[in-house]
């Protein structure tokens, strides 16, 4: 968990995180980012009120305008945030794969009934 | 109202200041997404719901601070520590003091090793920076945890 902040993050907020870690990008770059690594299509409307509340907590930056369209950078605080949340996520990742594990797993009680129906 | 002018009516569900901020960027990712053929019915749902949520988000903000407000705006207090007579470096805790505060400080501020600490509470304003109605209070009791102490005071009441 990062000092002083005490969350994690998930959904469009995390996303607008992962797409600023490889570098600064405007509204319509990080629409475009979004969709392809996470095959989600934010709204124009979420999409920036993702980015006020990030930029609120100080984990992203605005950049000079280039043209009309500005910029925005992961700040120091926001790339620890990301590393607490994606951590934070792949422990839940685990939990859940292992899991569904032992779902997939047939027990001892049901093998004879599927070896049944496979004969 | 023409087709072009409708996607900036429906910013008007954010709030004003946050229009004032973030109106003339997002007014271009509306407008390349029109370009683009990419602005879709659903967006105008999203754009006007998210609007609404901030507007949301920010009353609750104010109807947080409207209920803090006084509580910040009567004092806000400043931690000195006292030891064999000299001072340490001031600190300024979040609000007025409460009877039995615990009051937890950085290592190199706090004197902990000393026979008898104390703590000086001041009243400040915090418009004016002027400083006020000073106590020594001793402190209850003194508790090294890692790299800080814990100190106790117990602040009588009307301070």
């Amino acid at each position: 968990m990062p000092e002083g902040d005490g969350s994690t993050l998930s959904g469009p907020p995390l996303y607008v995180l992962m797409s600023l870690a490889t570098g600064p990008k405007h509204g319509h770059a990080l629409m475009k980012d979004i969709a392809g690594f996470a095959e989600v299509r934010l709204g124009p409307g979420t999409l920036y009120g993702a980015i006020s509340r990030l930029e609120d907590r100080g984990l992203i930056a605005a950049l000079p305008a280039d043209e009309r369209r500005r910029p925005y950078e992961i700040t120091p605080k926001g790339a620890a945030v990301l590393e607490a949340s994606i951590v934070n996520l792949r422990r839940v990742v685990d939990v859940g794969v292992s899991r569904l594990g032992v779902m997939a797993r047939p027990s001892s009680a049901s093998r004879p009934l599927l070896r049944g129906e496979l004969a | 109202m023409t087709e072009d002018k409708e996607p900036r009516r429906w910013m008007r569900a954010f709030p004003r200041d946050w229009r004032d901020r973030y109106e003339r960027e997002f007014g271009v990712l509306v407008d390349d997404l029109r370009d683009e053929g990419d602005l879709r019915p659903s967006d105008r749902i999203d754009i006007i719901r998210s609007g609404l949520a901030m507007r949301r988000l920010r009353a609750k903000r104010r109807s947080v601070y409207k209920a803090l407000g006084p509580v910040f705006a009567a004092a806000s207090v400043l931690v000195g520590l006292a030891l064999a007579g000299t001072f340490g470096p001031a600190q300024t805790t979040p609000g007025p003091p409460v009877a039995g505060q615990i009051i937890v400080l950085p290592a190199r501020t706090v004197p902990w090793r000393a026979k008898k600490p104390a703590v000086i509470l001041c009243q400040s304003t915090p418009s004016t920076g002027a400083v006020s109605a000073c106590k020594t209070l001793p402190a209850t009791s003194v508790q090294p945890r890692g790299g800080n102490a814990t100190v106790t005071v117990r602040v009588p009441s009307g301070s």
